[in-house]
């Protein structure tokens, strides 16, 4: 079939990219449906019955409702709702009380966030983003609380009492933007495609990376750093976060804590948390004789330390607590407090040790039983190895996201303001005799909160003594470059690991990591593998409650593990239940409890990010409903037809507006599944007849795949065809995409930032794909689709160099715009004196500004003027600072007209120059009552150097740029815009590129744009036919004609449209050279770099050379002559270094010379003597 | 002569085993400008022109195309003074906008010296409107006037302006204005591509296709015929295949692409039979350009004769 007819086809059922309402619609985009009048009821009722032949129109439908960045926005709304409230209403936070007065309290009844405001002079107004970015301020919304509290003898209660401002995620429920039309959206400044997602703060955008843990709560059975097998927990609950593991050495087992100093034999542990039977123990935990011979070693060690009982055990943990307090007790002072020691063990136990199982009245039956599942897994992974947890397995990892870490900061915050208000309370509460009452509202200090939500995100340090945590660049500001490098950057995770170490496990590619996360994005070099990338549809689930989930589990027949003893949890066939990591009981059944628990989640009566997975290695079926797990949504696969349960008549419901996505998920068509749970599923690719259903075939199937793309992120959905590349190729591409120039999005004028490359005529891509549509690439491009020629020209192409035809590029191919930011403040000074804005020198109200020199373009006003031309070192705003900036002045407050009184102090441009002022803005920001802001733009064309990239990872800088005459031409007169050689092709095997080509090239003339979406149909085939219908080459190669000699060129060229994109390295930001220039004050040598107007250093292994080489002229030339030649007096006599006419040693002249020597060296030899050690010069003649 | 195969043209003699034919023998044919089945706008069959060039060497028609496409002198914007721009378009964008519209100036008319000028003012009132090329007004400037004081009613003559008045420049909302003057001058397109007065210049060496019809007959005849996109091939009553008219082949080599098709065809490349296609951007008439580019060569032609007679007479 001709592509054009299959397009058609495709684009009238089709509302592709139109992702929300809120989005423009995109010119392919407008809905035609296809007349269904056609059909007979029955007819039509069999084509609603089929499979969906189309399952990835699900993709925007489910986009619309979640949108790119969901897991962040999710996880922020979930912490601002419940979290918070959580922190507020928790025990520890809710009351103040104070120990003087046990009448006053204050109490918190409830917490809730604002919408963004502002304070200025002492109006709040609403803000938006985009002012909030230019002014440099912070957006940021009132947190509230409802307080009731003791003032005197009386009780009050106060409502929506502010108490700080937290900053507001764009998008989030709190913020502005939420749920705006386009108009709107354009009316506040704000490109309708932007995700959201990030916070803005003091100006900058500011994004939270998802940071990648090992999960709590669970065990993991791992080799530890001595090789010992261990079975280890992180415990983490709201109170506390503790460490506890179980390994064996020597064959006995032992429990390591991180509150207990020594390594307690098991038994004693056990012991002490009332299993004072061996037997008891031995039943409860084995059975089996692999495991007995541990048991009994650890029992005889026990034994032999002569611990029987409970209470010895006690005891004797006792003895190993850290920062003990039973440990000052003393029998002598009847009045110390500090407990005894068994009761300080007993504490430990029953809160630290493995703190998440909780234990009431110190019963310690479950926590025992846990143990000792844990001992019982432990000693299995002893014999059989291949039993041990893999760590790099992303079912055991957590992804943390901006909730969650701004939960932590909040909590810190709110105890710190807390603590705070209680030093307040008792200061004034202390007193004998207070004047008035203490009325606790005035002293609610709002910084603390404020100020630490602002300190933390700017710089990204989240250092929390209270939980342990000391973290930095947990934030990063928010790259824009292009659209696709912003977007990329909220799905981007940062793990943990250090970059350092190098080890391969938790770089390498992760089986599990399948559908979750990109294979292909992930940065080259040192954080390789470690920075990785959500996939397309993958979300990360927030905490739910499992109290509803536990009682259902029971409910649905799973035996209490109260009710059990040790035979029965480890008999055969018993498999056990544990709801995040707790053991919630047995079942007999698995599957069908599994089952059952996924009937109900697909019916709605569970939370549709609950998981569940049977474990059959390990007897067990987890249940969870943690959150920070990854999941993605599924197709369910009807078990008695094995098809998909989605069909046509749902997306037709669908498209026409009838259904909403989250019904497909309410009526159990389509579910979601996390990492752990995909192990229980076979996901089959396509249940239509005649696709391949991939490698799972219908029959056992439990799943459908919405689309194979999803696999991928979305920044691999700019390579067209990425499955036909080399991988590594379309890792380059994601590297590269995100520093391509082009638009960032629809207000990029409108912004200010310190750099912004913009293209003047990007294009869309005449190839592109299903996730492109899916961000609206169409609407913010970064490239151009040029007209590439395969073939070798003129040399200059080495090494990956292109040629660039002259012509095109006068004509604005891949021209580019630079804006850059220059800022200032006109602040005011302790002394009250302030900076000012002054009309540049002979400058007068009425004149234009000067067209030339130093002050060109800059009005009367002390600023320059829009539109006016800047050079090198040109004034941009010419302020003037006052001379005495400390002292109070005799003149006061205001004064300071003398010129005597200011230097001046001017921004100035630093560029190299020939750059247009394109926007001023002068405003006010929080602290500064001036900032202005000059934006100089500068356009450039191509350049010699300059980088290009195709979207398959080839890259290539300007070799040559060639007069359109000398070009090749085919015979349709078609000049190449761009040349590249084709020794780019066989080492690199980007297959994607030539069938790029293709598909452009049969898109350019039949006038229909081409899809190259990931694992989808090959249409490389019918664009052949296209080419051929339209009187091209079936194989896209043209007979061209040499445009120098006239003649055909001896061999078929490779000729067509390729989108290129023009990377921002480039030369002109680069260039450097210096024949002399400034020197550094210390050294007196060039100073480096191109910033500074640097020398270009002659190092160490170009100096060997010369060496090696005998040119000793050169190199004194070089390193002494060229660089610090300092001429010095040496005194004869004594060899010390002195001035011009006395050696100040031997107190006389006589016996000075002077020596050329470099100028460090003269410093080191001063430094030297500084220490008291004497280097002498000795000089003599050769 | 090259011979077309499908893995690559091949050079059938030597570069210069070819006779070179004397300029006397050229013959210039002029053939429609577009093919029968096209369907072009009135319009656009004025800027362009189709000949065949025949009985030279490709240096020869190489010289023509090169020249047109690079040293057929044009007037266009040069400089440009931006008095006001408060629109969204940056002024360098604007600018660049500008100066790529083509005028309808012949540059023969320009006087050494002479610069002209033509302004756009243009304030938006009322509701967002679009800036076009027909915006561009001549205007005939002050600082002119003492070297050509006659400049307004020379050029009355001539009528300068945009050639086609509807090339969007620019967009503004209510309350912009762009306001600027550009001074145009004489030049060539090998200094930037703005001079160049030809959209494309070029030329395709003539197809030759050889039949062999012992072989393609019958239904590989057929199967080739339909293979053609370019409907060059019928069948004879015999059965057996001809070419009928080689002039559309464009070079796919669907003819001899498949396995099945081999030996039955075989296309060629008549080195020295070139069809010109020549598209004008309007600021001159597409067979004005041909004239002017063939006197641009002869000019050349004179001054490297008058070169070599005097290295001869040094020497």
């Amino acid at each position: 079939m001709a592509p054009e007819s299959l397009e058609i086809e495709e684009e009238k059922g089709a509302d592709v990219g139109q992702v929300g309402e809120r989005l423009l619609p995109g010119p392919a985009d407008i809905p035609q449906q296809k007349p269904s009048s056609g059909l007979t009821p029955r007819e039509r009722a069999a084509v609603d019955e089929a499979p969906a032949r189309n399952k990835w129109k699900l993709l925007p439908e489910f986009l619309k409702v979640r949108g790119l960045v969901k897991q962040h926005i999710d996880s922020y709304n979930h912490f601002v709702e419940v979290e918070m409230k959580k922190i507020v209403a928790s025990k520890m936070n809710r009351e103040i009380r104070s120990d003087n007065n046990h009448h006053f309290f204050l109490r918190y009844e409830d917490v809730y966030v604002g919408t963004p405001e502002v304070d200025q002079n002492l109006i709040t107004y609403k803000v938006t983003p985009q002012e909030c970015r230019l002014r440099d301020l912070t957006y940021a919304a009132p947190i509230y609380v409802d307080v009731c509290f003791t003032r005197g003898r009386g009780v009050f209660r106060k409502r929506k009492l502010q108490i700080g401002r937290i900053p507001v995620m764009l998008q989030s429920s709190r913020c502005r933007l939420r749920g705006k039309s386009v108009a709107e959206l354009e009316k506040l400044k704000e490109c309708p495609y932007d995700p959201g997602g990030y916070f803005v703060v003091k100006g900058s955008e500011k994004v939270i990376l998802i940071q990648e843990q090992l999960s709590k709560n669970r065990i993991i059975i791992e080799q530890d750093s001595k090789k010992q097998t261990c079975a280890s927990v992180t415990s983490s609950t709201h109170e506390r976060k503790s460490r506890t593991a179980v390994y064996i050495k020597n064959n006995r087992i032992y429990l390591k804590h991180n509150s207990i100093s020594a390594d307690i034999p098991i038994f004693i542990v056990l012991k002490a948390m009332d299993c004072e039977s061996e037997l008891l123990i031995n039943y409860a935990i084995s059975g089996t004789s692999g495991i007995r011979q541990f048991l009994i070693a650890s029992a005889e060690e026990a034994a032999r330390a002569g611990i029987f009982t409970r209470d010895q055990a006690l005891e004797f943990i006792g003895q190993y607590i850290k920062h003990s307090r039973a440990a000052k007790r003393s029998a002598d002072d009847p009045t110390n407090t500090a407990p005894l020691r068994a009761d300080e063990a007993k504490d430990v136990l029953a809160l630290m040790v493995l703190g998440h199982v909780p234990v009431n009245n110190y019963d310690f039956r479950d926590k025992a039983f846990y143990l000792m599942y844990m001992v019982r897994q432990c000693c299995q992974a002893e014999a059989d190895p291949s039993l041990l947890d893999d760590k790099d397995y992303y079912g055991n990892k957590r992804l943390e996201l901006a909730g969650q870490l701004l939960a932590l900061l909040f909590e810190d915050l709110f105890k710190r303001f807390n603590t705070e208000l209680k030093l307040q309370a008792e200061r004034v509460l202390s007193k004998a005799n207070q004047a008035d009452a203490f009325d606790i509202m005035k002293h609610m200090s709002q910084n603390i909160i404020t100020n630490g939500f602002v300190q933390a995100i700017s710089t990204g340090n989240w250092s929390l003594k209270r939980f342990k945590m000391e973290r930095a660049g947990v934030t990063q500001q928010l790259s824009r470059l292009s659209f696709m490098s912003a977007i990329g950057h909220m799905t981007r995770i940062t793990s943990q690991f250090e970059k350092t170490r190098k080890v391969s496990g938790p770089r390498a590619l992760q089986p599990s990591q399948w559908g979750m996360l990109c294979p292909s994005d992930t940065p080259e070099g040192e954080s390789c593998g470690l920075v990785k990338n959500l996939a397309l549809l993958t979300h990360v689930t927030s905490d739910e409650e499992d109290g509803p989930v536990r009682q259902l589990v029971l409910r649905l027949g799973v035996e209490d593990i109260k009710l059990l003893g040790g035979e029965e949890i480890f008999s055969e066939g018993a498999y056990v239940v544990m709801l995040n990591g707790e053991i919630l009981g047995l079942t007999a059944e698995p599957e069908v409890l599994a089952e059952q628990l996924r009937k109900l989640r697909r019916a709605g009566r569970l939370g549709e990010y609950v998981s569940v997975f049977v474990n059959r290695d390990k007897a067990t079926v987890q249940i969870a409903t943690d959150g920070g797990r990854m999941c993605r949504p599924l197709i369910v696969v009807d078990k008695a037809t094995h098809r998909g349960k989605v069909r046509n008549k749902h997306l037709r419901m669908l498209r026409e507006g009838k259904m909403a996505f989250h019904q497909l998920l309410e009526q159990g068509l389509i579910e979601y599944v996390d990492v752990n749970e995909s192990n229980n599923t076979m996901v089959a690719l396509s249940d239509v007849e005649g696709e391949s259903a991939g490698g799972a075939t219908m029959q056992e199937a439990t799943h459908l795949e919405i689309d194979p793309l999803t696999i991928l992120g979305i920044v691999v959905g700019l390579v067209p065809f990425p499955h036909h590349n080399q991988s590594p190729r379309n890792t380059y591409q994601c590297a590269m995409g995100k520093q391509a120039v082009g638009t960032i999005g629809m207000n990029q004028l409108e912004r200010i930032d310190t750099l912004l490359y913009l293209m003047c005529y990007p294009h869309k891509p005449l190839v592109h794909s299903r996730t492109l549509e899916l961000v609206n690439f169409d609407c913010v491009p970064a490239g151009q689709n040029a007209i590439v020629a395969v073939m070798s020209y003129s040399g200059y192409d080495i090494e990956d160099a292109i040629i660039i035809n002259k012509s095109s590029m006068e004509r604005g191919f891949a021209r580019c715009m630079v804006m850059r930011k220059y800022a200032t403040q006109l602040k005011t000074y302790a002394n009250n004196t302030m900076d000012r804005l002054a009309p540049p020198p002979f400058a007068t109200p009425d004149a234009p500004p000067a067209a030339a020199g130093k002050f060109c373009g800059v009005g009367y006003d002390g600023v320059i003027e829009i539109g006016s031309r800047v050079e090198k070192n040109g004034v941009l705003v010419n302020r003037e600072m006052p001379t005495n900036t400390s002292d109070l002045m005799v003149t006061g407050p205001g004064m300071g007209h003398g010129s005597g009184e200011f230097k001046p102090s001017a921004l100035c441009y630093k560029g190299p120059g020939d750059a247009r002022v394109d926007k001023v803005m002068i405003s006010s920001s929080e602290f500064e009552s001036h900032i202005i802001k000059v934006v100089t733009r500068e356009v450039r064309m191509i350049e010699l150097g300059d980088k290009f990239s195709s979207r398959h990872g080839q890259k290539g800088v300007v070799g040559l740029i060639v007069p359109q005459v000398d070009m090749p031409f085919t015979d349709q007169g078609i000049v190449p815009d761009i040349i590249m050689n084709p020794h780019g092709f066989p080492s690199r095997m980007t297959v994607g590129k030539l069938m790029e080509l293709i598909c452009s090239k049969a898109g350019a003339v039949s006038g229909v744009r081409q899809y190259g979406t990931a694992f989808a149909e090959n249409p490389v085939k019918a664009c052949s036919e296209t080419l051929v219908k339209h009187g091209h080459s079936y194989h896209g190669k043209e007979v061209v004609t040499d445009g120098i000699t006239g003649e055909t060129v001896e061999a078929h060229i490779f000729f067509g449209p390729v989108y290129y994109q023009r990377l921002k390295h480039m030369v002109a930001d680069k260039m450097h050279a210096r024949a002399r220039g400034p020197r550094a004050v210390l050294t007196r040598q060039p100073t480096e770099g191109r910033s500074r107007d640097g020398g270009l250093r002659l190092g160490e292994m170009e100096r060997d050379c010369l060496i090696g080489y005998g040119a000793s002229g050169l190199l004194i030339e070089r390193l002494m002559i060229s660089s610090d030649i300092f001429e010095a007096n040496v005194c004869l006599k004594c060899g010390f270094m002195a001035n011009p006419v006395r050696c100040q040693n031997c107190r006389t002249g006589a016996h000075l010379t002077s020596l050329s020597l470099p100028y460090a060296c003269k410093l080191l030899f001063q430094e030297l003597h500084s220490m008291n050690i004497i280097p002498k010069l000795t000089l003599q003649d050769l | 002569m090259f011979r077309v195969d499908d893995d690559a043209p091949h050079r059938l003699f030597g570069r210069h085993e070819q006779e070179f034919k004397g300029l006397d023998e050229v013959r210039v044919d002029f053939v429609p400008p577009f093919d029968e089945d096209e369907l072009v706008a009135e319009e656009e069959k004025k800027l362009r022109v189709r000949f065949e060039l025949r009985n030279t060497d490709p240096a020869i028609a190489n010289a023509l195309r090169r020249i047109m496409i690079a040293e057929v002198e044009t007037v266009a914007v040069d400089q440009i003074g931006m008095m006001q721009n408060t629109s969204i378009i940056p002024d360098e964008v604007l600018v660049h906008r500008v100066a790529m519209v083509p005028l309808a100036v012949d540059p023969r008319h320009v006087r050494k010296g002479e610069a002209l000028f033509f302004e756009l003012t243009i304030t938006c009132k009322g509701k967002p409107q679009n800036v076009y090329s027909r915006d561009l007004l001549f205007q005939p400037d002050e600082s002119q006037t003492a070297a050509f004081p006659d400049q307004k009613e020379y050029w009355s003559k001539f009528n300068p302006r945009p050639v086609h008045s509807d090339i969007l420049l620019a967009k503004l909302l209510p309350g912009q204005q762009i306001h600027l003057r550009a001074v145009c001058t004489v030049g060539k397109g090998q200094d930037h591509a703005k001079w160049s007065p030809v959209a494309t210049a070029t030329y395709r060496i003539m197809p030759k296709v050889d039949v062999n019809t012992a072989r393609a007959n019958g239904e590989l005849a057929q199967a080739i015929k339909q293979a053609c996109p370019r409907d060059v091939f019928d069948i004879e009553d015999s059965g057996a295949l001809v070419a009928t008219d080689p002039r559309r082949c464009t070079m796919c080599r669907e003819c001899v692409r498949l396995d099945e098709f081999k030996g039955c065809v075989e296309l060629y490349r008549v080195s020295d039979h070139f069809i010109f296609s020549v598209e004008s951007v309007g600021s001159l008439p597409p067979l004005e350009i041909v004239r002017r580019a063939i006197l641009v060569l002869k000019a050349k032609a004179v001054a490297w004769k008058r070169h070599l007679h005097s290295l001869q007479a040094t020497s």
